[in-house]
């Protein structure tokens, strides 16, 4: 063997030590796949596939997928009914004893503790851990923090940015378990933050000011683990959750949540039944397929309540004219949509989601949602405002179908007079960009999908002047109308029940009066079961958390 | 030679140092959002925009915070932007997956360009080499992640002949690790196969005339050991070292397309998804592990170049 | 192994030509003629390069076809329109968003994309982007790499050092990664150099971005040659004449490095088709609503279990013009320079 042959062995042998480093690295990954509980409905094992929380610390997630996970290991003060459809907005005592009235001038609330609660570690709840974790969540920098500026001394605290300070406005006691929480003025969406899992109280001495690696423990069902953030994560059944009325004791052992981005493979093992059920919706290309073989472990249903929707920017041209607005409403064909949304749109022209207290099916000024657009009108109405032959921009984001939805809506646009053309961002950092003024965004898409079942938390981010003072906003089309903060100023301190018809107004008025955004309407999520579980009466669809997963059970 | 080895470490080192400036500076300087609002999610209050500038250090200059990440990238502390999650850890997990890939794909190109190489010589200017050329060059022609998708769905998909994507670690079970990396292996190394069966070719049509082929011949060994002991070896040389320049580049980011395909989930595929997402700390740190193995291998090219060749070590 | 004639064929071997070469220079044949007969010869070469003028000659009657039996342009969503197939109205777009595979007839031959736009007027128009695209950046590319080679070989010294480690570091790049950070980058806000300005969904970007990346693929080989060139007799005397260097290089110099960059210039076309579908398979190319290969077999590639047209159509298309363009190349490399080791990375 020459020179060179050594030098090739020398090579080859260096090769396979590679191959044999890279088989060393691999980790174990505990296979997917249920097991045990044959034959009942309690314990075992299920497997959840999902893209993933997007943060393990309990203050800082912001995904569906996220509630998801952290909702069955995380009970708060107050909590969302564990109901399906619309009975699971009604807000009910978690680990305080009942839903207090508002006092003071309804700027203040008043929560005890139940007695005995402890949490997944077997240390006792304390009323104190309560400020605790709002103090996280303002100091933290949380995407939720907004919610709780409205507390008395919590904007101080945020700016002095002083962990160990007090926040005046949350008063607790230990020994008694009392809780009292004044706002700077009434606000009854406080509550419906309060009960949120972002709200839950965690133990004060392993929640620390700085993000967390790890779930810290809680009082639920379940106890929440992250074994592998981008991979694996899991929910084992809590021994120390003590019995709280209506809050469902685990149905399982354990369960498996399999993080994966491959939306199409999540897609194969649920068919498969190596996973058991996933919150992503199977790819349009994929949901034919499901729909036409498994009919019945599929439910397709407008949740969470949602408005897709292109902003308006009343700012600049062409839609600072009211007759822009109404060409493109007249204009829009939802049928059209309703194809690049796989079938997953229901069309609609209200401002507000269907399940919402407020709702009143409007009559369409700009044609019913169900039927073809008016292209002859919006040309009219287009000519009408003078801005024929404006250059038009359609802003969107690369998350499938948003580039599809906004290529139609230029081509609508280039067919009633514009001359539209599409600018495309990264989803990551396209609602930081779309929402800056200096970006100059004429026009784009847009959705919503509900924080809490309030009203105005439709109407506040997206279509307030409050909301514009914020670096970055919602409100993209830069509405700024008296009537309408006037409105929400007059709203704020009563429960969405008792002015539903002062929301279904206002509804009115931003569609059919001003026509400040076009609606198109909500889409519709699916909860894809494996055969073994019950689809049809253990779906959890939820209002809030999309699927509640405490009423998952496999069919008896 | 020591010399010489010294003085290419050296160049290698500079080299990674100038890519890590490079990318700083493309998501730095070349305006690419702000992870301040990114981070502060929906609705953020000023004071929580001040306070994460403040933690991240994006108030500072340019060069202040590229020795602050270098920093962190050296002392395994980098976290991400999107998901406030270590990246070494990420990578650690990703990384055993794109060396299965790339050496998995190499020895598979290998062989196969070998055998190819060498047959299409041996036929040279017959039907059989034209038509393999002609193969070969087709395999040169198709875009990875075009024939990968197709294999995967005729092949995963409809005819269920091999799992639909994804990657089974090698511990859980060796032969699901092998069968999930069939066709990655596949779809990675037709273009390579293409490539290097051609040189080959040419390498052992030159060699063939050779004087000292013919004394071996004149010698009375058989055609077969004349071929690959004389033969194949010296045309393998060549291609040898031109395959340690295409392993560093699929390592170093050549997987991206086939990992992506695939969902293999290595380190190319969390590449691309981190580059898409401006999230700077893993795109720093997976350009800097690429431009490791590249200008690694270049080295070890060049130094057993100079090893052979004493020219080169001199000029 | 018999030695066999030059044939029709061009994968013959360098020997012959080595022969031929001899034979034809004795008689004071210019090297280009030589070539050039040598290429005539080549049939299976000039064939496949007439496919490829093919290709570009449908791509550039894009607006014949489209305007002609197509019936619309590359942006028109067709979502709610109905055609007649096997005399039923069939939906262009199902209501679940399958769109039709191919007719074979005027509208929609290829079938329609989940938009409802034509796919055979996309894949012409998206020909145009690719090839356009293509073109444009090898050209680039080699003007950069001669211009680049040829100072760092001939001037060598501290000018050759920072050439050839700014092109040491553009090499160690990855080639996608740096492919897919420029053009993510220049995405958001364009480009901005002084006073010229490049929108973000320009064109240039991606030409731009491509030219970059290839070009110490061919600069290095350049600046060796121009390093062996330096030492040749002709420029010896043209220096001891007194000529100063820039028309050393313009006038000795240039010239020969002419068939390297020949041989170049088809496999650099071939690499930034492959490179600019990739990119636009990432989402980084071609901006929409403008078509390209890559960004169509991208979405092609999302949809391929209701509408696999999507993805084999373009795909084809692209496979079939790099071919096209690697035969051809490799008739021109063993045309001008038999011996040649030129080889452009992928």
């Amino acid at each position: 063997m020459g020179k060179f042959g050594r030098r090739a062995v020398v090579l080859l042998v260096a090769c396979l030590s590679l191959f044999v480093i890279a088989a060393c690295g691999d980790d174990d990954d505990d296979g997917g796949g249920g097991g045990g509980g044959g034959g009942g409905q309690t314990g075992g094992e299920i497997s959840i596939g999902t893209v993933g929380p997007d943060n393990a610390d309990p203050v800082l997630w912001q995904t569906l997928q996220a509630v998801q996970a952290f909702a069955p290991a995380y009970v708060p003060l107050m909590t969302y009914a564990h109901e399906e459809g619309s009975a699971g907005a009604k807000v009910i005592p978690g680990l305080a004893e009942e839903v207090p009235e508002p006092t003071n001038g309804g700027k203040t609330y008043a929560f005890m503790l139940r007695k005995g609660l402890k949490y997944s570690d077997g240390s006792p709840v304390k009323a104190s851990d309560f400020e605790n974790t709002i103090k996280r969540l303002l100091k933290l920098g949380a995407a939720w923090s907004g919610f709780f500026t409205g507390i008395e001394g919590a904007a101080d605290f945020t700016e002095k940015g002083d962990f160990s300070a007090d926040i005046p406005g949350i008063e607790t006691d230990d020994k008694t378990g009392k809780i009292k929480v004044t706002l700077v003025q009434p606000d009854t969406k406080i509550l419906y933050a309060l009960a949120e899992p972002y709200a839950a109280p965690t133990p004060a001495a392993k929640s620390p000011a700085k993000s967390l690696k790890q779930p810290p423990p809680g009082v639920g069902p379940y106890t929440l683990e992250v074994v592998d953030f981008s991979r694996k994560w899991v929910l084992k059944k809590n021994p120390n959750f003590p019995d709280i009325p209506d809050i469902p004791k685990a149905n399982f052992d354990t369960i498996n949540i399999d993080v994966s981005d491959n939306v199409t493979k999540l897609t194969q093992d649920v068919i498969s039944g190596t996973l058991d059920f996933m919150t992503e919706d199977p790819t349009g290309d994929q949901l034919p397929e499901v729909r036409e073989k498994y009919p019945e472990r599929i439910k397709e249903e407008p949740n969470p309540p949602n408005t897709y929707y292109f902003f308006l920017n009343v700012t600049l041209p062409p839609f600072d004219k009211q007759e822009a607005r109404e060409a493109v409403n007249y204009a829009l064909d939802s049928n059209a949509l309703v194809r690049v949304f796989g079938g997953r749109l229901q069309p609609s022209c209200n401002f507000l989601p269907p399940q919402l207290v407020g709702y009143k099916e409007l009559d369409c000024k700009y044609g019913d949602p169900s039927k073809p657009g008016d292209i002859d009108k919006a040309k009219e109405l287009v000519k009408q405002s003078g801005y024929e032959g404006q250059d038009v921009t359609v802003w969107t984001n690369n998350k499938d179908p948003r580039p599809a939805i906004a290529d139609y809506y230029r081509d609508v646009l280039n067919q009633i007079g514009f001359k539209a053309d599409i600018k495309t961002l990264d989803q990551q950092v396209y609602f930081e960009q779309v929402g800056l003024k200096r970006n100059k965004a004429q026009t784009g898409f847009t959705d919503w999908f509900q924080d809490y079942p309030h009203p105005g938390d439709f109407f506040e981010p997206l279509l307030s002047s409050e909301a514009l003072k914020a670096e970055v906003t919602f409100n993209e089309g830069f509405v700024s109308d008296p009537f309408i903060d006037k409105k929400l100023e007059e709203l704020r301190g009563k429960t969405p029940e008792e002015s539903a018809d002062e929301w279904a107004e206002l509804d009115d008025y931003v569609i059919n009066k001003k026509a400040y955004v076009a609606v198109y309407g909500g889409e519709k999520s699916t909860s894809f079961f494996s055969e073994r579980m019950d689809a049809e009466n253990c779906a959890g669809i939820h209002p809030v958390w999309k699927n509640d997963w405490l009423q998952f059970c496999k069919k008896g | 030679m020591g010399r010489f080895v010294v003085r290419r470490v050296v160049q290698m080192l500079i080299v990674m140092f100038a890519v890590s400036v490079l990318t700083f500076l493309i998501f730095n300087v070349l305006p690419g959002g702000d992870p301040a609002l990114r981070m502060a999610g929906r609705n953020p209050d000023p004071s929580q925009l001040k306070r994460i500038r403040a933690d991240w250090g994006f108030n500072d200059p340019v060069y202040v915070q590229y020795f602050k990440t270098m920093g962190q990238v050296f002392s395994g502390d980098l976290i991400s932007y999107s998901t406030q999650q270590n990246v070494w850890q990420e990578l650690k997990g990703r990384i055993p997956r794109t060396f299965a890939l790339a050496i998995g794909a190499t020895i598979m190109w290998m062989v196969f360009a070998t055998a190819l190489g060498l047959y299409t010589a041996i036929k040279a200017g017959k039907f059989a080499d034209r038509f393999l050329t002609i193969i070969a060059l087709i395999g040169i022609s198709m875009p990875v992640f075009w024939i990968g998708a197709l294999m995967n769905y005729y092949l995963g998909f409809k005819l269920g002949w091999f799992p639909n994507g994804g990657y089974v670690p090698f511990f859980d079970d060796p032969w699901q690790w092998f069968y999930h990396l069939v066709m990655p292996w596949t779809a990675l190394s037709l273009l390579f196969i293409g490539v290097y069966s051609r040189i080959l070719r040419s390498n052992v049509l030159d060699t063939i005339n050779e004087d000292y082929v013919r004394t071996a011949r004149a010698k009375g060994l058989t055609e077969r050991r004349v071929l690959i002991n004389h033969v194949l070896r010296n045309s393998l040389i060549p291609v040898v070292t031109l395959w340690g320049l295409d392993f560093g580049a699929v390592v170093g980011g050549g997987a991206i397309l086939t990992e992506t395909v695939f969902e293999l989930q290595g380190v190319g595929q969390y590449a691309a998804e981190s580059i898409g997402q401006l999230d700077v700390p893993p795109v720093l740190f997976v350009t800097i592990f690429g431009a490791f193995f590249i200008v690694l291998l270049n080295t070890v090219v060049d130094v057993l170049y100079a090893a052979l060749d004493p020219r080169v070590r001199l000029s | 192994m018999a030695t066999e004639p030059a044939t029709d064929f061009s994968f013959e071997r360098p020997a012959t030509y080595e022969e031929e070469a001899r034979r034809e220079g004795a008689h004071g044949v210019s090297p280009w003629r030589l070539a050039l007969r040598r290429l005539k010869r080549n049939r299976v070469a000039l064939a496949f390069g007439f496919l490829f003028i093919v290709v570009v000659g449908l791509c550039l009657a894009a607006p014949l076809w489209a305007n002609g039996p197509a019936h619309t342009d590359p942006f028109k969503n067709h979502l709610t329109e109905t055609i007649v197939l096997d005399g039923k109205k069939t939906n262009v777009v199902s209501l679940e968003g399958t769109p039709i595979g191919p007719t074979w007839k005027g509208r929609f031959f290829l079938g329609a994309d989940t938009n409802g736009r034509d796919t055979a007027v996309r894949l012409l128009y998206g020909g145009r982007n690719s090839l356009l695209i293509g073109c444009a950046a090898a050209l680039i590319t080699a003007c950069l790499s001669v211009l680049l080679g040829t100072l760092a070989g001939f001037v060598r010294g501290f000018t050759d050092t920072v050439i050839s480690r700014t092109l040491d570091v553009i090499w160690a790049f990855p080639v996608i990664l740096l492919g897919v950070a420029l053009g993510t980058a220049l995405s958001l806000q364009g480009l901005e150099l002084g006073p010229v300005k490049v929108g973000a969904d320009s064109k240039l970007i991606p030409i731009l971005i491509i030219s970059v990346v290839y070009v110490p693929y061919m600069a290095r080989p350049i600046r060796g040659q121009v390093l062996a060139l330096r030492e040749k007799e002709f420029v010896e005397a043209a220096r001891a004449q007194g000529a100063n260097p820039l028309r050393i290089m313009v006038s000795e110099i240039l010239p020969n490095l002419s068939s390297t960059a020949i041989v170049f210039v088809p496999l650099l076309v071939a690499n930034a088709i492959l490179l600019e579908a990739a990119l636009g398979f990432l989402g980084v190319g071609v901006k929409p609503p403008e078509p390209s290969w890559g960004t169509m077999i991208g979405d092609g590639v999302k949809h391929i279990l209701s509408g696999p047209h999507l993805a084999i159509v373009p795909g084809l298309m692209l496979v079939t013009t790099v071919l096209a363009l690697n035969v051809f190349g490799d008739g021109v490399r063993d045309a001008f320079d038999p011996r040649a080791t030129v080889r452009v990375e992928h």
